[in-house]
């Protein structure tokens, strides 16, 4: 059990890993949420033709809104789990420590050691328990993330339709109805990488 | 890793080095132990790689609830990098280094242990029946730096003044001091950085009376090589880095 410290600094390695990554759709999705203002703001100009494109203006900005907070949160919440790892990672080189040494001197000795070693145990097990409902949490987090990306795709395809009907504004609003798509699946690619980084940590 | 008894009549010193189980390429360190009833202190415990046969060599002479205090010279990693390890052995211990030091040495990892910070002036430590003084010597190497001075064993523990750099195995003692002063050159002109600080330190350690002075690296100065070492020392430019 002791000896497992690579299996700590793998995880450690992906919550790290997985942070980075949502630090960046975090970023991506502070600019969907200019993206929401400009077609707000593209829309007020198109007036009554755009009429249409109001309400899903503002459901696509309520949206990015909506997954900048959830993005700021799942990072912390990565963040948390690479702390926690680290902790582990921490407890683990110590009993594992604490076994070598014991194996270098007398029984009575060794006896000492084992209050540390229960409380080092019990830390480590009690770490294990946290970092499961973390990576709990972050998994429903993620899933989260991913629906509003998919509801921002069809936003996304609505707002194009709409463009239509709007004469001169339409290549302005298909070309933003083509970002929000854009910035949709760059934040969905990171979102399927944390998911897959994710999983295999909770295999392992 | 050897351990050897300095001083016993009262109170223990113990020195532990010459660890065979090291990684080769780390340098090799002397850590002391002084025993005082029901009260130890480890001075400089080391690096992270030798804690695991640290502690069981610190075992063979004490129990583990009879190491209270740790001390730290200054914050380098051969000197205190396994203080994460400590701090969850001896979660009840106080670690005594420089109040310069505390933000950077908990860095190592310190959630248990108490952190005392010695003032730059030095103070006392008392055990049980031994009143340990933490000497200043900043800059030597460390712009925060303390050496332990023991007024009963008349041993001074001199930090990195004294170190040597020398292959794994060699004796703990200083045998030929004029054949030793090859090995101590270049630590002493390269890692002391201030020649004023050397004399304010020689000024104040040449008024204690010291039997034995024993650095954290290499060799161990015994009666008339303590004085010896000093003369050097005296006449030593450091702080010789141009590039």
């Amino acid at each position: 059990m002791f000896d497992d410290s690579s299996h700590i600094a793998a995880q450690t390695a992906a919550a790290a890993t997985i942070s980075g990554h949502l630090y960046r759709a975090s970023m991506i999705a502070k600019r969907m949420a200019l993206a929401a203002k400009n077609s707000r703001a593209m829309v007020l100009r198109a007036g009554s033709k755009a009429a249409g494109l109001k309400v899903i203006s503002d459901y696509f900005d309520e949206l990015a809104g909506k997954t900048i907070s959830l993005s700021h949160i799942i990072n912390q919440s990565a963040i948390s789990i690479s702390q926690n790892s680290v902790r582990q990672w921490r407890t683990q080189s110590f009993l594992h420590n604490l076994s070598k040494s014991s194996t270098r001197i007398d029984q009575s000795k060794t006896d000492q050691l084992k209050p540390a070693m229960k409380v080092g145990e019990n830390n480590l097990n009690g770490l294990a328990d946290i970092l499961q409902g973390e990576l709990s949490s972050l998994n429903d987090q993620l899933l989260d993330i991913r629906q509003y990306m998919q509801s921002s795709n069809v936003v996304a395809v609505t707002f194009r339709l709409e463009a239509t009907q709007t004469g001169e504004f339409q290549p302005l609003l298909e070309s933003m109805a083509n970002s929000i798509d854009g910035l949709s699946n760059e934040i969905k690619n990171h979102i399927t990488f944390s998911q897959n980084q994710l999983a295999q940590l909770k295999v392992s | 890793m050897d351990a050897l008894k300095l001083y016993d009549d009262g109170h223990q010193w113990y020195v532990f080095g010459r660890d065979p189980e090291k990684p080769e390429k780390i340098i090799d360190t002397n850590q002391f132990l002084i025993v005082d009833g029901d009260r130890s202190i480890l001075l400089d415990p080391g690096g992270i790689e030798v804690f695991s046969t640290m502690l069981a060599s610190v075992l063979k002479y004490v129990d583990i609830d009879q190491v209270t205090d740790l001390f730290a010279s200054h914050q380098d990693p051969d000197i205190i990098s396994s203080l994460g390890m400590w701090d969850q052995i001896l979660p009840k211990a106080t670690l005594h280094a420089s109040w310069l030091w505390e933000g950077f040495i908990r860095h190592f990892g310190m959630d248990n242990i108490a952190y005392h910070g010695i003032p730059d002036t030095g103070e006392r430590l008392s055990l049980n029946n031994v009143d340990l003084e933490f000497i200043p010597a900043h800059y030597l190497h460390s712009s925060g730096n303390f050496h332990v001075y023991d007024p009963k064993s008349k041993i001074l523990f001199s930090g990195d003044i004294g170190a040597a750099l020398e292959p794994p195995g060699m004796p703990m003692f200083v045998d030929d001091f004029d054949s030793h002063v090859e090995k101590m050159r270049y630590f002493h002109e390269r890692w002391m950085p201030s020649n004023k600080a050397k004399r304010h330190w020689l000024e104040r350690v040449r008024k204690l009376d010291i039997e034995i002075m024993a650095p954290q690296h290499g060799r161990l100065f015994k009666g008339d090589d303590v004085n010896k070492f000093l003369d050097w020392f005296e006449q030593l430019e450091v702080g010789v880095a141009t590039a």
